[in-house]
């Protein structure tokens, strides 16, 4: 639309405003979602939903420019946690994980769940991409790095971190509806996304 | 949003040294599994925290979280190993942590920034181009508190249509209009002659009228 | 007074803006040289593209959009330097965390550094009245206060002509005539786009869009007329 290169712009425009999106969603309070008791964060899912709607470079990015804040020290993360020890700490793998989380989530849906022309299909590959990426990518860093960091058998740090998983698949059923929802809206998003009957 | 000035006598050590010596302080750590040596790691560890003149209540808050998962950590090991075991790794891990948070605490946000933004700079050669990086950083922390109240502000206006628990109600208001500012931020920012792949430093010629 | 010599004026030869199989605008033959023009038309006129064509954040499909000797399809980024640009939604413009980084953000784009910088910035401030606001973190600006800021990040810029796309719809009346006062105290070029039609009533020239066509093109007093037929029509 405009000369130069605008696509440029709006990719770095894109990839700040959903780092600060995955940001946001750490600060506003818990909220409990369907059957769970407990209160959960919204922050992984701030990760799920740039990875689903930016797709898997963009997306990725995103999630680096928020660590790079974190990193140099901004309280950036869900109960406002920031700096250098959170990496080293014993969840530190989880964070580091959301990197190549958003990749995976945003090479899935973007190559092979909104290829899907059947909606039913079509959310459920991009659930399964969710999971695959938001859970099963996070946790396996997440959980050998606890074990490492604390000399844990990965047994138990696996143990440990079960109780986080119903949580987080809620969080992935979210985060599949939101992005579905809001492509549909906004079909220029991913390049070539193809939309049933149009 | 950047926190209070940091003060001590470590704010004066180049973030960079700072940078290095954690580096070589979580290689150390875990090369020495002996408790006297750690214990000393401990001490050290502290002794830099105490430093940067941290009020001792946000201090609190700050390692509340990982004084409950160590103790967890030591309280295991100790049942399932020796306490030497656990005691090593207990203390390795708060020492880390701690050393950490010493560099954090003792460095401004600025410098943070300027020293990733110089380790960052190698990966021009990948395509990736500096000025690029620090615009995305600086527009992140702009536009958090942005986000934030709309998100606050969504969650309102769906509670009062009795909307009281759904997630997705407030996300897809909140996605679609964070990508509408994101089209209209970035034609601000062209108008405003951002050059988003820059020539090697060279200043702008003048215009010639 | 304006310095009118070393404004070069805006000339659109036979433009026509296509988006996705529609016209947005037809046709259009407009120069544009006087001190004040405003533009108005309903939603969905075309008045906002035709306004963006004039620094290049649109492009024509067919037809040239010319600053002085500059096309826009060529010379987007030189264009830009003269033609300013302040948006509707402040909230949109404003990129950087602090005030003073905010203005100094297309200076540097320029290439200015240093005392040269901060000297514009400064400058800037003073000349708007909003030298307090210097040092604030850009979200905790009121609205009023928020258009000002994107008001002085354009001005800085030093351009030659300021368009406005709406600047008043999101203010209350009293920072609209703060604004409007603002606009009027301007030694460059405004074009204005806008629903307030009181703002406009001394301006030169007012231009009527209507469905992608320049509908009417003269005194505001006639042009109001025009404008209130066709929007009860």
């Amino acid at each position: 639309m405009s000369a130069d290169s605008p696509q440029t712009t709006q990719n770095t425009v894109l990839v700040a405003v959903f780092a600060a999106l995955i940001a946001a969603l750490g600060l506003v309070p818990p909220i409990t979602i369907g059957i769970v008791p407990v209160p959960i964060t919204l922050q992984t899912l701030g990760v799920m939903l740039a990875g689903a709607l930016l797709g898997p470079v963009r997306g990725m990015l995103s999630v680096v420019v928020l660590e790079v804040l974190v990193l140099a020290g901004l309280p950036l993360l869900a109960g406002g946690r920031g700096g250098f020890g959170v990496f080293l700490g014993p969840t530190g793998g989880y964070l580091i994980g959301w990197i190549p989380a958003a990749l995976v989530i945003g090479f899935l849906v973007q190559h092979w769940a909104l290829r899907q022309t059947r909606p039913g299909t079509r959310f459920a590959a991009a659930l399964l991409s969710v999971v695959v990426g938001g859970i099963g990518v996070i946790y396996a860093l997440g959980v050998p790095w606890t074990a490492v960091v604390t000399g844990l058998p990965l047994s138990t740090s696996l143990l440990g971190s079960l109780v986080f998983i119903p949580g987080d698949l809620l969080k992935a059923v979210v985060a599949t509806a939101v992005a579905l929802n809001v492509h549909r809206s906004y079909r220029r998003l991913l390049g070539g996304v193809q939309t049933a009957g149009r | 949003m950047n926190g209070s000035r940091p003060g001590g006598p470590l704010a004066a050590v180049p973030a960079g040294c700072k940078f290095g010596f954690l580096f070589v302080a979580s290689i150390v750590l875990y090369a020495v599994p002996h408790v006297p040596a750690q214990v000393a790691f401990f001490v050290l560890a502290v002794t830099a925290v105490l430093l940067t003149r941290t009020p001792l209540r946000r201090l609190g808050r700050l390692l509340l979280g990982l004084f409950l998962v160590v103790g967890i950590v030591f309280a295991t090991l100790v049942l399932t190993s020796t306490w030497e075991a656990a005691a090593v790794s207990a203390l390795r891990l708060l020492s880390l942590c701690l050393f950490a948070y010493a560099v954090t605490l003792s460095t401004a946000f600025s410098e943070m920034l300027a020293l990733f933004e110089t380790l960052l700079r190698p990966t021009r050669h990948l395509g990736l181009n500096s000025a690029q990086i620090s615009l995305a950083l600086s527009m992140t922390i702009r536009f958090i508190p942005e986000i934030r109240s709309q998100y606050l502000a969504i969650r309102e206006a769906q509670f009062a249509r009795g909307l009281h628990n759904s997630p997705v109600a407030v996300l897809v208001p909140l996605l679609v209009r964070t990508l509408e500012s994101a089209q209209e931020i970035s034609s601000a920012i062209d108008a405003r002659c951002y050059d988003s792949a820059p020539p090697a430093r060279r200043p702008t010629p003048p215009v010639s009228d | 007074m304006p310095p009118e010599p070393a404004n070069p004026g805006i000339r659109l030869t036979g433009v026509t803006v296509t988006r996705e199989g529609t016209d947005v605008l037809r046709d259009v033959d407009l120069t544009l040289d006087e001190h004040r023009i405003a533009v108005i038309g309903l939603n969905g006129s075309g008045k906002s593209t035709l306004v963006r064509l004039l620094n290049a954040l649109v492009l024509p499909t067919r037809g040239t959009v010319r600053v002085g000797e500059l096309t826009t399809a060529q010379d987007a980024k030189r264009i830009r330097r003269q033609v300013g640009f302040v948006f509707q939604n402040p909230e949109n413009q404003i990129v950087m965390p602090l005030v003073a980084e905010d203005i100094a953000f297309g200076v540097k784009n320029l290439g200015l550094r240093g005392t040269e910088l901060t000297d514009r910035v400064d400058a800037v401030l003073d000349r708007l009245g909003i030298t307090h606001l210097r040092d604030r973190e850009s979200y905790t600006l009121s609205g009023g206060e928020k258009q000002m800021v994107a008001l002085a990040s354009v001005l800085v810029m030093e351009p030659s002509t300021v368009v406005f796309d709406e600047p008043t719809t999101m203010l209350d009346r009293r920072n609209r005539r703060r604004l409007q006062r603002t606009i009027d105290h301007l030694d460059q070029r405004a074009i204005v786009v806008t629903h307030d039609l009181e703002m406009i009533s001394a301006y030169e020239r007012t231009l009527v869009v209507h469905e992608g066509r320049i509908a009417f093109d003269g005194e505001p007093a006639a042009a109001l007329d025009f404008y209130c037929r066709i929007s009860d029509s």
